[in-house]
């Protein structure tokens, strides 16, 4: 009898091993990534089309080209990124060189909003279109949406008229992103 | 009372009966000897101690920088080897739900968490197991849209149908994925920690 007891104790032993034994069950993984900081037309162009520059008098009418707007479209990701403007005049595409009394050159100053929706996070400005140099650039913060671009101050060599043909002038917007 | 060679065969049928697969029964004989045969029966229930977890060597660990997360094409496999002698099932959490920036403030129309896929490759004694979720489907608040989210159990996490013991080439994948449309990433820098679990499947 007391050798059944032992092996009753034996087999009591076995029921009692465990059906698993862990090893190390849990592991971890850290993925880190960059956001750059950057600076993006979504779009990158718009036309504004004056129909007439001058008065019936021949001179240029400065209300055709002042108040003119165009919106651009972009994004800058990270605040104290910069907006910069540089204006190019209006030139007569068909002249090279204009006769005593007549211009073939129209001057203006263009400045440039951006928005993030509809608050106002940035502006920038070119008082002179005739010196192939962007304005004092302006910050933007953090913004995604419209860039609106204004023209203002047209302006001539004074008491000229305007030579008859096609002008064509320009306004660069340039979005830099912060460091 | 029995003699001493029918007690030594006792002990020799239950050592037998203790190397047997699991749930085996095994019945005892007992003999007097005086060959009138007295029978009683000890129901011995035997398991075989199994093992799941990770070979120490090859946990899936480490750290992984994706550089420009919002740039497509970047993944990147963190390999890991199984030690499990039985069915198991291996599953994800996900820290953050995404890759996740502290940048304060943002604008409107920018995001700090950007999504990106998680992968499970498990090479296991009869084939390979695989699927693939939405790292915020792997947040701990979501709900049961990805099957290998949580802490494995046996009813949790991927379903592991064979044993996968020392084998090769099983991975946790982590992969791009396109933000929402209408959003923009802000600047800055991005983390996410997955957290790996492999149980017994029973």
């Amino acid at each position: 009898m007391k050798k059944f007891a032992i092996a009753a104790a034996l087999g009591a032993l076995t029921v009692s091993m465990p059906a698993f034994a862990a090893g190390e069950v849990t592991g971890n993984v850290t993925v880190n990534g960059t956001v750059a900081s950057k600076c993006q037309f979504t779009t990158n162009s718009a036309t504004i089309t004056i129909p007439e520059l001058a008065g019936t008098d021949g001179k240029l009418l400065a209300s055709t080209v002042n108040g003119q707007t165009a919106t651009l479209v972009g994004w800058c990701n990270k605040s104290a990124s910069t907006i910069a403007v540089n204006a190019t005049s209006l030139s007569n595409t068909s002249v090279a060189t204009a006769a005593a009394g007549f211009a073939r050159v129209v001057d203006f100053a263009a400045t440039a909003k951006a928005y993030n929706g509809t608050a106002l996070v940035g502006t920038a400005s070119d008082a002179n279109s005739a010196d192939a140099t962007a304005g004092a650039a302006g910050n933007v913060t953090m913004f995604r949406g419209d860039i609106t671009v204004e023209l203002s101050a047209a302006a001539t060599a004074a008491d000229t008229l305007l030579t008859a043909g096609s002008y064509q002038g320009n306004v660069a917007v340039t979005l830099t992103p912060a460091a | 009372m029995l003699g001493k060679r029918a007690g030594a065969a006792a002990l020799a049928l239950l050592s037998t009966a203790i190397a047997v697969p699991a749930c085996a029964q095994q019945t005892i004989l007992a003999y007097y000897d005086n060959a009138q045969k007295a029978e009683f029966k000890v129901a011995v229930v035997a398991t075989v101690g199994g093992r799941c977890g990770f070979a120490a060597a090859a946990l899936p660990s480490g750290s992984w920088d994706a550089g420009d997360i919002d740039v497509p094409g970047w993944a990147h496999q963190f390999g890991f080897t199984l030690e499990c002698t039985g069915l198991s099932r291996v599953a994800v959490t996900s820290a953050n739900g995404g890759l996740k920036s502290a940048v304060t403030p943002v604008s409107s129309g920018f995001a700090t968490l950007a999504p990106y896929t998680v992968g499970l490759s498990v090479v296991h004694n009869t084939g390979t197991a695989t699927a693939q979720c939405a790292a915020a489907d792997l947040l701990a608040s979501a709900g049961t849209a990805c099957g290998f989210k949580g802490t494995a159990a046996p009813g949790t996490g991927l379903a592991i149908p064979s044993p996968s013991y020392d084998l090769a080439s099983s991975y946790l994948e982590v992969r791009y994925a396109a933000p929402p449309s209408g959003s923009q990433l802000a600047a800055g820098q991005y983390t996410d920690t997955l957290t790996v679990t492999v149980s017994p499947a029973t």
